[in-house]
């Protein structure tokens, strides 16, 4: 038979369901007639109600439509951009290349294309180099700090 | 690339969790804005790590776990910003439901509330105002179970004495 001090300690528990079947029978037992354990109880259930009653601070609809958007935006799907973006730019790069090649081109015109090349690579390399720092910046990247 | 009914499943839950967490960020910062920055931080990590989650077990614990933590960084960052500014520290103020709508039958509760220590008042709001089970506050926590059991149980007393005391007072 435990005494009231010990089945006081386990009420907290009890209200939450979260006692082993045996211990929360005993207390059950126990609540039907101990009038002040059972008004400790009450007091208990009481307060309970009231903070899950109490207002909750809510978020602004559309800043959190746009927060749970960027919140799970796919990384494949960045990295499916760059893919496909790169595979353009190399497919372009690679024509425009041949045709400098071509001893018909004149010399103007070939230096235009090579600034086109240069542009084109330098534009991917300065989205890739962002894209990597974004992701290095996230210090919270492992769930398991 | 369809999004699939898995994470279909996982954003709905995850929007219904970031609720309850932008809640809890509110009362730790006081500041909706750092508020929000904190439960997208914390629900970004929790979406990069998806395919290691379990969502029916884990999310809810982990979640809180990870925003925890960066609302203890904004905090502990503000702290050092505001060492010149000597004076009003908003931080140390002591009313958990500060900025929320007042109603004057609850108030015997939140000044009770606000009589806890901080660690108290947590677990109590975790398990009763945001819903923990008891596996949950401890992963979010990172406390053993058994821990979690007899530190709510001590905070329930506390608070029950100063609800009391209040009540008695009016
Ligand atoms: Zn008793």
């Amino acid at each position: 038979m435990k005494t009231c001090a010990a089945i006081r300690e386990l009420l907290s528990a009890y209200l939450d369901g979260e006692l082993p079947q045996q211990e929360a029978q005993q207390v059950s037992v126990h609540l039907r007639r101990c009038t002040e354990c059972r008004e400790i109880m009450e007091d208990f259930r009481r307060m309970q109600a009231q903070i899950r009653d109490l207002p909750q601070a809510e978020p602004d609809r559309e800043q959190w439509g746009n927060l749970m958007n960027r919140a799970t935006m796919r990384t494949s799907r960045g990295l499916g951009w760059i893919l496909g973006v790169g595979g353009v730019a190399l497919l372009a790069g690679y024509g425009l290349y041949s045709f400098t090649r071509d001893p018909s081109v004149d010399t103007l015109e070939r230096i235009g294309v090579w600034a086109m090349l240069g542009g084109g690579v330098l534009l991917f390399a300065t989205v890739l180099v962002e894209r990597l720092r974004a992701h290095r910046s996230d210090r919270y990247k492992d769930i398991e700090q | 690339m369809p999004v699939s009914d898995r994470e279909r499943e996982l954003i709905e839950r995850l929007d219904a969790v970031g609720r309850s967490g932008f809640a809890y960020a509110c009362q730790k910062l006081r500041n909706r804005e750092d508020a929000l920055d904190a439960v997208q931080a914390a629900l970004t990590s929790v979406w990069r790590t998806r395919q290691r989650l379990d969502p029916q077990r884990d999310l809810r614990g982990w979640f809180f776990r990870i925003l925890r933590n960066r609302c203890i960084d904004v905090v502990r960052d503000r702290a050092r910003g505001a060492h010149q500014t000597l004076g009003s520290d908003p931080v140390t103020l002591d009313d958990p439901a500060d900025g929320l709508a007042r109603d004057e039958s609850r108030d015997q509760l939140r000044a009770a509330l606000a009589t806890l220590t901080e660690e108290q008042r947590e677990i109590v709001l975790l398990r009763d105002y945001h819903g923990l089970s008891y596996a949950e506050i401890g992963r979010a926590l990172n406390i053993p179970p058994g821990t979690v059991m007899s530190r709510l149980s001590r905070a329930r007393s506390a608070l029950r004495e100063r609800f009391l005391a209040q009540e008695g007072a009016s």
